[in-house]
């Protein structure tokens, strides 16, 4: 019955329908309710009654008479003093509570209060009067008012994150709201630059990861977590190790030779994720290029925002055209003061092995080459055919050195623990974390990273004024090995010995692995990111804001060379160490107004603000040599020799004006406009000012009547567009200026030496973004499908343009690519809430990118450095190089297409092109099953690519070093039908010769596409009366794992890590296991 | 927003002479980083050295299995390449520069010339015709073109004449690591040797010779010590041993990496003085070794009076230059004399005085050969200019081949300049 409140309304509007009531009525009761009375109307006459019982049983018994009384008298004579009254419309009656008389059918002010799920005021909450375009929003305490206001009234109470209320107003002066966090993924919060949104009345394109999916997965990187989940976002690790770089590419390849980094963003701070090591060999070790996104604490994470199109980039103007990533922390909330634990212990290990030969094989496969050659193995080193791996070595002694050097025991251990709490003026989160982390590598290397994290919020009881201030710390400290070069470790012959008869180390193949183990590459790395956020309010509906912060990123690096681990034939060694500090801070201050009105049925929300960065980087390297004693090489002190190779410092400044102007139409149509003007002192006078911008639309069709209608299934359906032109500035410092910088040291001078091949011609690179996007909500957004077509055009890249060595001895320069590229894709996303019960819960997450990438002009490519590797009208990934044709069977030599039928098969003339590396599609597909206090997560990621590898190319050849097992597959005898040509031993042989042909043809390339089950998680959550009765909040334990299992297409390369095992080490996989508590 | 601080502009670079200085220092820095990836590594090319290595770092060298993917032969042209850009960089510099005083911008004009020659020189050694870069304008170079070898030896006679003329007898400070006006007189000669003007080179390697700022060593292990008095150019290092010293047996407990190969070896003659003195022999694991012991000082202190520096230019080549440009020019006596003062330094008795011309010749090819072995790719361009290089490496070269004649053009090269074209022979 309680659907009757809304009858009413419906009746009064119509006419009365006056010709029943002539009708008359006659009963006798006595001490009857009042229902009988009604029954008897009913009886009597055409009228029919609505009421609820629980009305009339306030209304208590009747003693009543009538005859011949119409419908109205009997009424009145029922119901006179009683708290009831009634109304008539055509043939029906509504009897409800009496209205206070005085304000019956009067327009008032109605005062209210809007609350939010914990009781605290809710500000900017907008009050509509359904069907008007009359509204309001609330204040920073919550209070509205508003005018006009019928009893009739409905009022729809909305805020973003919340579900919205409609309310009836009735009798009421004063009401106050709960709004509850809103439970569908359209109404979630998402964080934007310089705002917040949600999905539904978003006009760009976003994706977020949450600290759920975040916390469900043991990463060491925070980026690793964005992996899979985030369609048109595509995250590859550079190396698994400890620090190792991961690259995010969104929505393609946008710049062609450096910066496809997209801007990240902490908590409104730009943070640098390039590499303080680049640059510097001697400190740049076996993990490869540092990340400094690296050092941050995944779980100090509240969520991460990817911004793709030009409606959710534009503001960042200059730097949004690779994407912006947002990464927003955790903060405190209302209430008790609450301990959060989480805690896990797990272990590491290599995701997966390539498979190399065994002794038996190895041994075969090399006295076959001899013999195919017809030449001897020599054990005398002055020989040409010398071949200590056949002659020399105990052949019959074996190491697996691929399990050797990645296959050692690597545990890993994570604690958080963090307070929060607050009242209603002030909130706190402190946090403190701590990670370690073994290595799969042999030795002592280890990984530890500790920090901590403080947010604090507080406002003035009025609400004028907020600040929010958040300060985190952490500082890692990594042992590795320092040589790059020592992943060649795992292609050792298996007969290698390390050491020689006398105990020396074997230096025959000019490595050894035990002279690895020896160097230490140390890295101390601190990050500081801190902000403050103060907002005063002006006038109604007008802010003043001041973001500010700071970051500070070092890293603190020593690399030690002992001369016993060097090789005695390359000069006699000595004791060598590196040391390198190097330091990037940047500060900002971005002042902002922000104004809101309400005008035309619509909310405009005005913002319009000022950046004033800059970025600082420095730091130095020296070199120690000459210490006495190897124990000694981490003390500088202790050096015989200190060469400085100087200290470098960039500066760079950077301010803008932006501003953007937003506005929602009866929360249907959607307009969002984004201006940015940059400067930057990265460009050359003249240059140094851009301009960028953009417009995005969209229309929530689905609250038009026609489709409410006709398609009631339909929760929700939005159209959205943008466009816009958005820019990148990823470049050194300085490139405009010929500038001069510390060389080496001549006759006990420094020197000085040109930096840099000076171009002040180069300009800001523009990328025009398109995006059209339709999202649909099936049965109350259980079913949720986003599909998304994107077209970037990106011109005057800014690419470090390769220069020729006769040009200068940088090999490129700092210029805009003279070319059109274009990056297009389709995005699809689905969540299904598939099963919705009381104790089972089954919801699907699917993800589905299919990017397209083609240079689109480039005019006299043939002129240009990209002649033989850019095709127009190809992906940029795309390869060049000889086409294999196969294996001779003749003559077991691999054979290449001759093109030009030179009869030579020769660089350029011969070279076709090969295939891309860049994706196909990629995509992730996750499950969550809950089933009471368990929860299972189960997260599967998938690409569809080719890549390039070099594991195929040296076999088997005349290299002492071991093959991979599709050697056993060589060709053999004169008729075999294969792939693989046969085993050679002879630098000068016609099979040694194609070999290095090998190396530039299709053959590298091989099918790259993978699956991978990218994270299981198991959370028992356990029950209530558990936690009642041991004073727990919340208590779970869980199991989880990282890249359990992998099925690739090519079973050797690591089809992640890039180049396959030859440069870098593998992607780790985890198991883990842990406690999750709040108290 | 003001221009960024922090760093040194090349304006500020040509208006202070002690900058100006460090920039002219970073030239000699850069031939020296050259060197030590071209000496050795030539010398495995040609029949001199022997590598116990089976790495195709070395063994590419070794077999004459050249790829244009090759990284030495990348770092040759690089090094060669860059200190021609500095070179140029100084030469348009100079004439704008302020606060510089005259006689420092004349200095740095003879330096950088001298370092622009003596690159180009290896250059087309190494390379055959190379682009002729003169500028540091990148819209000329980029997508420049091989010049043919005889403008580019113009171009260094040039180079090396002018230098000749501004640069001063004496050099910068006490020591011969910086050009003076005899080391672009030392280049010049060896410059017109190859080009075949024996009067020219007979006249510029006199001049040399005759100029009293320089005499051969008598004890021949003091050759390659620091500013001895045969040095007529030198590299400098910090603490008195070369980036040769790979090319030396550290210990006599493991392989050297380098050894001399036997036919050189066996090309002393008895009594040589150089087969002692330049050549250490050592027996690991049973197998004789001998190695290269020019430079001896693989690790001594500082400031030790056995310091050594890198020799690129030494007197003793001047007398073989003036004497095999008299040989050709039938002044047989003369060069007998020139080639009997090397002869007799070595400790060697004098030649038949009767000998003919081809003999003179011979006998100065034999000498060349042992006087010079694994040094700066002598005997790689020597074999290469009598014609005799597919001749004699044929013997101990078994994958020699005619186009080997020539270096591979780095493949980054030819990919970043597609007006470049491939040697022959390389794809």
């Amino acid at each position: 019955m309680r659907r009757l409140a809304i009858v009413p309304i419906v009746l009064i509007s119509c006419a009365l329908f006056m010709t029943s009531e002539a009708q008359t009525i006659t009963f006798s009761f006595k001490d009857v309710t009042l229902d009988s009375v009604f029954s008897a109307i009913q009886r009597q006459t055409p009228f029919r009654f609505i009421y609820t019982n629980e009305e009339l049983k306030e209304a208590g018994t009747i003693t009543l008479s009538v005859e011949r009384a119409t419908v109205r008298d009997v009424l009145e004579l029922a119901l006179k003093n009683r708290p009831l009254s009634y109304t008539i419309e055509k043939t029906f009656i509504t009897v409800r509570r009496k209205q206070n008389e005085d304000l019956k059918e009067q327009r008032k002010i109605l005062n209210g209060v809007v609350l939010n799920e914990k009781g605290e005021p809710l500000a900017g909450t907008t009050i509509n009067i359904k069907g008007t375009i009359y509204s309001t929003i609330s204040d920073d305490k919550g209070n509205f008012s508003l005018a006009n206001v019928n009893e009739k009234d409905i009022l729809v109470i909305s805020h973003v994150g919340y579900e919205s209320k409609i309310i009836y107003v009735g009798d009421r002066r004063e009401i106050e709201v709960r709004l509850s966090l809103t439970v569908s993924k359209l109404d979630e919060v998402q964080v934007i630059g310089y705002g917040e949104t949600t999905e539904r009345y978003a006009t760009g394109s976003m994706s977020k990861i949450t600290s759920k999916e975040i916390a469900d997965q043991p990463v060491t990187n925070l980026l690793s977590a964005v992996s899979g989940r985030a369609p048109g976002v595509f995250v590859q690790s550079v190396n698994g190790l400890p620090g190792g770089n991961i690259r995010i590419q969104v929505r393609g390849v946008q710049s062609i030779a450096a910066g496809t980094d997209p801007l990240y963003v902490i908590d409104g701070i730009p943070f640098s994720s390039s590499s303080l090591t680049i640059g510097n060999s001697d400190l740049s070790f076996v993990n490869g290029a540092v990340n400094p996104l690296g050092i941050l604490n995944p779980m100090d994470i509240e969520s991460i925002e990817v911004l793709k199109d030009a409606d959710a980039t534009a503001i960042y103007g200059s730097r949004g055209a690779n994407g912006v990533v947002l990464i927003t922390t955790k903060k405190g909330s209302y209430g008790k003061t609450r301990l959060n634990v989480n805690f896990y212990q797990g272990y590491h290990s290599v995701s997966r092995y390539a498979r190399y030969l065994g002794l038996k094989d190895y041994l075969m496969l090399r006295h076959e080459g001899f013999s195919n050659d017809g030449i001897t193995p020599s054990s005398d080193p002055n020989d040409e055919y010398y071949a200590p791996d056949l002659t020399v070595w105990d052949t019959t002694r074996s190491t697996d050195w691929q399990k050797w050097f990645l296959g050692n025991s690597d545990p890993v251990t994570d604690a958080q623990a963090s307070l929060s709490g607050g009242t209603a003026n002030t909130h706190f989160l402190f946090g403190l974390n701590y990670h370690a982390e073994g290595s799969i590598l042999p030795g002592d290397q280890d990984y530890k990273r500790g920090g901590g994290h403080l947010n604090v919020e507080t406002g003035n009881a009025g609400g004028r004024f907020h600040a929010q201030l958040h300060v985190s710390y952490s500082t890692d400290d990594n042992k590795l090995l320092k040589d790059p070069s020592a992943v060649n470790i795992a292609s050792l012959p298996p007969d290698f010995p390390a050491y020689n008869s006398d105990g020396s180390l074997n230096w025959e193949l000019g490595l050894n692995p035990y002279a690895f183990l020896r160097q230490k590459a140390l890295t101390k790395s601190s990050n500081l990111v801190s902000n403050a956020l103060l907002k005063y309010r002006l006038l109604d509906g007008l802010d003043l804001k001041l973001n500010a912060g700071y970051t500070r990123t070092e890293m603190d690096m020593l690399s030690t060379l002992p001369a016993s681990s060097q090789d005695p034939a390359l000069g006699e060694p000595v004791n060598d160490a590196f040391y390198g500090q190097n330091r990037i801070s940047t500060w900002l201050a971005e002042p902002q107004l922000a104004w809101m009105r309400h005008f035309w049925g619509g909310t405009l929300q005005a913002l319009l603000g000022a950046t004033f960065q800059q970025t600082t980087t420095g730091g130095y390297n020296l070199e120690g040599s000459d210490f006495a004693n190897e124990s000694q090489l981490e003390n500088l002190g202790s050096a015989g020799d200190i060469i400085n190779y100087g200290n470098h410092s960039t500066d760079y400044k950077y301010v803008s004006l932006f501003a953007r102007l937003n506005y929602g139409l009866q929360e249907k149509y959607l307009l969002n406009l984004n201006f940015r003007r940059d400067g930057s002192t990265r460009f050359g006078p003249g240059k140094q000012y851009g301009n960028f911008g953009s417009a995005g639309a969209g229309w929530i069709f689905s609250k038009e009547k026609l489709f409410r209608h006709r398609i009631p299934f339909l929760s929700y359906g939005k159209l959205r567009a943008s466009y816009g032109l958005v820019g990148n500035d990823q470049i050194p410092d300085y490139q405009y200026l010929s500038t001069y910088g510390n060389g080496y040291v001549y006759q006990g001078i420094a020197t000085l030496t040109p930096q840099v091949i000076a171009n002040a011609r180069y300009s800001w690179e523009t990328t025009h973004k398109t995006d059209i996007a339709l999202e649909l909500g099936f049965f109350r957004d259980r079913f949720l499908v986003t599909a998304s077509y994107f077209y970037d055009r990106s011109s005057n890249e800014l690419v470090a343009y390769p220069l020729p060595y006769i040009s200068g001895p940088f090999g490129s320069y700092e210029a805009n690519f003279p070319a059109v590229v274009e990056n297009k894709g389709l995005e699809l996303e689905l969540h299904a809430a598939l099963i919705q019960g009381n104790s089972f819960n089954w919801s699907v997450d699917m993800n589905l990118t299919l990017p397209k990438n083609k240079l689109v002009s480039y005019p006299d490519i043939a002129n240009s450095p990209y002649a033989n590797t850019y095709t127009v009208g190809q992906d940029l990934s795309s390869l060049k190089g000889y086409r294999f044709t196969g294996v001779d069977p003749a003559t077991g030599v691999s054979q290449f297409l001759d093109v030009n039928k030179d009869g030579l098969v020769s660089y350029p003339a011969d070279y076709l092109a090969m295939g891309k590396t860049s994706p196909r599609y990629f995509g992730g597909v996750g499950n969550n099953f809950k089933y009471k206090g368990l929860s299972l997560d189960v997260f599967f990621q998938f690409v569809g690519q080719d890549a390039a590898t070099n594991l195929y190319n040296y076999i088997p050849g005349p290299a002492i070093q071991n093959y991979i097992d599709i050697a056993l597959r060589r060709w053999q005898k004169t008729g075999d039908m294969t792939d693989v040509q046969k085993a050679s031993a002879d630098y000068g042989s016609e099979a040694s010769s194609a070999r290095l042909s090998l190396s530039s043809s299709g053959r590298q390339i091989v099918n790259g596409s993978y699956m991978r089950l990218k994270n299981i998680s198991l959370t028992y959550q356990l029950p209530a009366s558990w936690l009642k009765r041991w004073k727990f909040e919340q208590f779970s334990l869980f199991v989880i794992a990282e890249n359990l299992w992998t099925l690739t297409a090519d079973r050797d390369a690591d089809p992640e890590v890039s180049n396959g095992l030859n440069y870098a080490v593998p992607v780790l996989k985890t198991l883990a296991a842990g406690i999750r508590f709040t108290l | 927003m003001g221009q960024p601080a922090g760093k040194i502009t090349a304006d500020e670079v040509f208006s202070d002479s002690s900058l100006l200085q460090q920039a002219l220092l970073n030239l000699d820095l850069t031939l020296g980083y050259y060197e030590g990836n071209f000496t050795p590594f030539v010398g495995m090319y040609t029949d001199e050295l022997g590598t116990s290595r089976t790495i195709s770092y070395y063994t590419d060298f070794y077999n004459n299995n050249l790829q244009a993917t090759n990284a030495t032969c990348a770092n040759i042209w690089r090094y060669l390449y860059s200190a021609i850009y500095q070179s140029n960089a100084m030469l348009e510099g100079l004439p704008g520069a302020k606060n510089i005083p005259a006689s420092l911008a004349q200095r740095a004009r003879g330096e950088a010339e001298f370092i622009r020659a003596y690159s180009y020189f290896y250059l087309v050694n190494i390379f055959g015709d190379v682009p002729l870069v003169l500028s540091t304008d990148v819209g000329k170079s980029s997508l420049a073109y091989r010049t043919n070898m005889d403008s580019i030896y113009a171009h260094v006679v040039t180079d090396l004449e002018d230098a000749k003329s501004v640069l001063l007898d004496s050099y910068p400070g006490e020591e011969k690591v910086r050009p003076c006006k005899w080391a672009a007189s030392a280049l010049l000669a060896r410059t017109w040797l190859y080009l075949q003007d024996w009067k020219d080179a007979e006249q510029e390697s006199a001049s040399v010779i005759s100029s009293g700022q320089f005499s051969l060593q008598a004890d021949l292990s003091q050759v390659f010590l620091k500013n001895n008095g045969e040095a007529i150019y030198q590299i400098w290092n910090a603490n008195g041993y070369t980036t040769l010293s790979g090319l030396i047996p550290s210990s006599s407990f493991s392989a050297p990496v380098y050894f001399l190969r036997d036919s050189l070896y066996g090309s002393f003659e008895d009594g040589d003085g150089r087969k002692t003195a330049w050549v250490i022999n050592d027996t690991i694991s049973g197998y004789p070794y001998h190695c290269f012991y020019k430079y001896k000082q693989v690790r001594k202190p500082a400031s030790d009076a056995d310091a050594e520096y890198i020799s690129l230019l030494r007197l003793s080549e001047q007398y073989l230059i003036r004497a095999e440009a008299e040989a050709e020019q039938d002044e047989l006596n003369a060069a007998i004399t020139d080639i009997n003062t090397i002869r007799m330094r070595a400790g060697l008795p004098g030649l038949n005085p009767t000998l003919n011309k081809d003999e003179v010749l011979a006998a100065l090819q034999q000498e060349r050969r042992v006087e010079f072995f694994a040094e700066n790719g002598h005997r790689f361009f020597d074999l290469k200019r009598w014609g005799m290089i597919d001749q004699v490496l044929a013997q101990t070269k078994p994958n020699w081949q005619k186009d080997d004649e020539l270096f591979p053009i780095p493949q980054g090269e030819l990919n970043d300049d597609p007006n470049l074209v491939q040697n022959p022979g390389y794809h």
